[in-house]
């Protein structure tokens, strides 16, 4: 009898946990709100930042002092992002800050780097292709090896699935001679053909010191990266762009964000306050003339304009109500008192991602309570035996209370 | 005694048992043949940008045969049971009816976890002979899931099974799927790598159920 | 060594609102060859289940070998033979699997008497039982109880689906095996002919109440049919402790009861009844049952 009172109480919390997905699960399906997505970008024709706010109509086009703009005016106080359509049209001033503007110059010094969430927490097979960065080919070619870092740095041949010595041996010697300490905590690159062309790894060793490999006609390039003593690596988004300014981008334990420039690899700190790469995605954007980085997170919008030397020319913040925040949000932290979801946007690993409703939830604990109570009075059923059953409601609310009403009791021919 | 369980549940189950053998060996082939066709089409360095890179997951086949494999198996165990009562005769049995009961549960378990064992197996030597450990390791954290909802199929079905309502084996069945539905969500590699053991613990959580299925239908539950 | 096999004490099982007996109590001797009577669906296959612990009474308790029947042991379930309704068993066995996987269990476990009665039948010992007749069933079901050699055995309405043929070779083979020392028999039927030389006690029950608890041979001495012609077509007699059926056919009636006929004479006379021609009818056992629970 006890087993069989075992099993029953761990189907009931298995039912209550399952309701704790599932529930809310189709809660916000039925409920969810769709929030206007905000971005900011600025104008070098007025020298102010520009929102856009992208309802599921329309996208409109304010400035921060409120002034409102048709798609086609925000185009041509936006030149540089969108030269397409301006050349196009035929609408592309010749200068613009007293520079004289060529389509090719835009193009070139237009960058875009994203750092989102889900996309930096995000599973790993830790094996990456060399590519080779002077080929004297037009493109890009994948080799017919992977390569590790573990003890030390291996080739693997796709063709015949084993190690190629001389390649590794050549390799980790290089890496060696640069005073890399190996295993490699981080290796991050951008691992594709369809780019101009390749600048390898930016790898961290096992001593928290930042290194570039590359490979350049076979042979192997190693530099190591003079960073500041307490910068702890915790990503790092590499990207080819043909201006030649940056190789990537380094976001710190810490919250801090530095970018790889060209010269001499020197960090460049940009100025932005630290913030959580887990919640709120990073967006750098540069053109001929500004830097725009902007933190976007539910509920808040932080951008920060510099110039090219990344001084701070312009910044702005805007917060509004999440999801959780507005009516639906409200009303569910006051039905549960907590929710369990299985992705979430602050990663690409599924998990039990649990929110809490506090105080509120209590509410629907005391209601599940007094229900259960009620059914149970109704149906002359003794509580004192029922005490387990209790206790899930009391702890869970009304996915305990869909538990206990679906599994019933023991010899319920219910 | 437990020889004797082995047997009846073996007798049950062997024809079923030997189907999802072969369903399995079937998968198994397919996989090798879409892997050595890929490896022809293209070169050997496409299938492993594709298998690293781009989450190419040659064995996706295998999302649902385990699955497949723990529910004809726990209704071919049980759904004879059932049919007339006949788990009367197993309860009246000179044994304690929670033992009689776990013991064809773990039969079918054991049944169950051979066949995992050997795709497992395959699977490992499949990826182990074409692809470096780290695509191994990725692999097999990759079907884990996949695996541990075919025996969280097994548990919850052979509990609805048994259970003598019909009402409460819907919801024993709803359940069960919800449970196993969040574990078939299709994505990337090792994406449930960080929740395994949570959803490992949890779904372990159904073992005894069948225990009060039994009693309730020992009990002449309607 | 205890006096009863089974006791039940007021025994009442409703099905949901639905009552289907109240307050039964019988006791079966140990040794004796107990049948519980009664037509369809008043409460046998309700009855044995509770017995074997497969139902749990609203009310009252069922003591196997002093045992509560919610809570049998294996000692006391390896004592205990059970015939499901309809002979169930492993259909998805042959002869000699299902013979296999029992005799693990029960260790006075004798395969002589199963082989026995298998060489009997006209199957082959790798013939599933799926594949069998109803009435080939019940003899594997048979086989493998007389093989477990049980204390007391439960048989739950053994007659069902048998021709007369088969039936007779079940109550055979169990007259020989209730001849051992101190064996029990409790057994269902809805077909009263055949038990009556093999039967020592009995219940009847009809719908919601128990008719009838005695020895068959006090139920077979005392229970009467008397026979009378009367003028009153519309003559109605209301059942009471004399009267425990009554029959009216035109003019001629029948009057069921344990009292000897000077006394339903008076009974007659003091209900103010005009009639003729008195006498005592010979019954059958099964002319008995049908009288006492009625045709319908």
């Amino acid at each position: 009898m006890n087993l069989i009172k075992i099993g029953r109480a761990l189907l009931l919390l298995v039912i209550a946990a399952v309701a704790a997905i599932v529930v809310p699960y189709y809660y916000w399906l039925a409920f969810d709100v769709r929030i206007p997505i905000t971005g900011a970008r600025y104008s070098p024709v007025t020298d102010k930042l520009i929102l856009t706010r992208a309802t599921e109509k329309e996208t409109k086009y304010v400035d921060v002092d409120g002034k409102s703009y048709t798609r086609d005016e925000f185009e041509r106080l936006t030149p540089l992002l969108n030269y397409r359509q301006l050349a196009m049209a035929g609408t592309m001033p010749e200068t613009l800050r007293g520079v004289p503007i060529d389509v090719k110059e835009v193009a070139l010094n237009n960058l875009l780097v994203r750092g989102v969430p889900e996309y930096l927490d995000v599973p790993q097979i830790p094996l990456f292709p060399m590519l080779e960065s002077q080929s004297g080919r037009a493109k890009l070619e994948m080799p017919d090896e992977f390569f590790r870092i573990g003890q030390r740095m291996e080739f693997l041949d796709a063709k015949t699935n084993r190690v190629n010595e001389e390649r590794s041996v050549l390799f980790t010697q290089a890496l060696q001679e640069t005073g890399f300490a190996f295993p490699a905590k981080h290796i991050d690159g951008n691992p594709t053909t369809r780019k101009a062309f390749d600048e390898g790894y930016f790898v961290v060793d096992a001593a928290d010191h930042l290194f570039h490999i590359k490979q350049v006609k076979g042979r192997p390039y190693c530099a190591s990266i003079k960073t500041p003593d307490d910068l702890r690596i915790r990503y790092m988004i590499i990207q080819e762009f043909a201006l030649r300014e940056f190789y990537g981008i380094i976001i710190a334990e810490d919250g801090r964000v530095y970018l790889i420039s060209y010269s001499g690899y020197k960090l460049i700190a940009l100025p932005i306050p630290a913030y959580d790469p887990s919640t709120t995605t990073l967006m750098v954007q540069g053109d001929f003339f500004f830097r725009t980085i902007s933190l976007t997170s539910p509920g808040n919008l932080n951008v920060t304009v510099t110039d090219r030397n990344y001084n701070v020319v312009d910044s702005y913040k805007e917060s509004w109500p999440t999801k959780f925040e507005r009516p639906p949000g409200i009303i569910a932290s006051y039905l549960f008192p907590f929710t369990v979801s299985l992705s979430d946007w602050s990663s690409s690993f599924l998990n039990l991602y649990v929110r809490c409703s506090h105080w509120a939830g209590l509410v629907g604990i005391a209601l599940s309570l007094v229900i259960i109570l009620t059914i149970w009075f109704v149906r002359k059923k003794k509580i004192a035996t029922r005490w387990f059953d209790l206790l899930v409601v009391a702890g869970t609310g009304v996915f305990g209370l869909i538990a206990v009403l679906l599994i019933g009791g023991v010899d319920d021919s219910v | 005694m437990y020889k004797s369980v082995v047997y009846k549940e073996w007798l049950k189950i062997r024809w079923a048992y030997a189907a999802m053998i072969l369903i399995s060996v079937l998968a198994l082939g397919n996989t090798i043949l879409n892997l050595k066709s890929v490896v022809r089409f293209h070169s050997p360095v496409a299938v492993w940008s594709a298998v690293i890179l781009q989450s190419y997951l040659f064995y996706d086949i295998f999302r649902f045969v385990p699955l497949l494999v723990a529910l004809v198996i726990a209704a071919s165990q049980f759904v004879p049971e059932v049919h007339s009562s006949r788990l009367k005769l197993s309860l009246h049995l000179p044994v304690r009816e929670n033992t009689i009961v776990m013991q064809m549960l773990s039969v079918g378990l054991i049944g169950v976890a051979l066949i995992y064992a050997f795709i497992g197996l395959a699977l490992s030597i499949i990826t182990a002979v074409n692809f470096p450990t780290e695509v191994l390791t990725s692999m097999l954290l990759t079907i884990a899931p996949w695996f541990l909802a075919g025996v969280v199929g097994y548990l919850a079905l052979a509990t609805a099974i048994v259970e003598p309502r019909w009402i409460r084996r819907v919801i024993l069945v709803i359940v069960g799927y919800g449970f196993v539905d969040t574990l078939l969500v299709l994505g990337t590699f090792k994406m449930y790598e960080r929740v395994l053991p949570q959803l490992t613990m949890l779904g372990s959580f159904f073992t005894l159920g069948i225990l009060l299925s039994a009693y309730r239908f020992r009990r002449g539950v309607r | 060594m205890m006096e009863y096999a089974v006791e039940c004490k007021n025994l009442t099982h409703y099905y949901g609102t639905r009552l289907v007996f109240e307050n039964m109590n019988f006791n079966v001797r140990r040794g004796s060859i107990f049948g519980l009577l009664g037509k369809n669906g008043t409460g046998k296959t309700t009855t044995i289940n509770i017995l074997n612990g497969f139902l749990s009474p609203t009310g009252g308790q069922c003591l196997v070998f002093g045992e509560d029947s919610r809570n049998l042991s294996p000692a006391t379930k390896a004592r205990m033979g059970f015939l499901i309704e309809g002979h169930i068993q492993y259909s998805f066995m042959n002869i000699r699997q299902i013979e296999k996987f029992y005799s693990c269990f029960f260790p006075k476990w004798n395969k002589e008497p199963y082989y026995e009665l298998m060489a009997k039948l006209e199957v082959t010992e790798n013939q599933k039982l799926s594949t069998m007749s109803c009435g080939q069933r019940s003899q594997v079901a048979l086989g493998l109880i007389l093989a477990q050699d049980p204390d007391l055995m439960v048989l739950d309405d053994y007659s069902m689906g048998l021709d007369a043929g088969y039936r007779r070779l079940f109550l055979d083979y169990l007259t020989e095996y209730a001849h051992g020392e101190g064996k029990t028999i409790f057994i269902t039927s809805h077909i009263i002919q055949d038990l009556e030389a093999f039967m020592d006690d009995c219940v009847i029950i009809d719908y919601r109440s128990v008719l009838v608890t005695m020895s068959l041979k006090q139920f077979r001495a005392e229970f009467k049919r008397y026979s009378f012609d009367v003028t009153n077509p519309a003559l109605k007699l209301v059942k009471d402790g004399v009267v425990k059926n009554f029959e009216l056919i035109r003019t001629h009636a029948s009057i069921y009861s344990f009292n000897p006929l000077p006394e339903v004479e008076h009974y007659l006379n003091a209900h103010g009844v005009e009639f003729s021609g008195l006498h005592e009818v010979p019954m059958s056992l099964e002319d008995a049952f049908i009288g006492i629970t009625g045709k319908y």
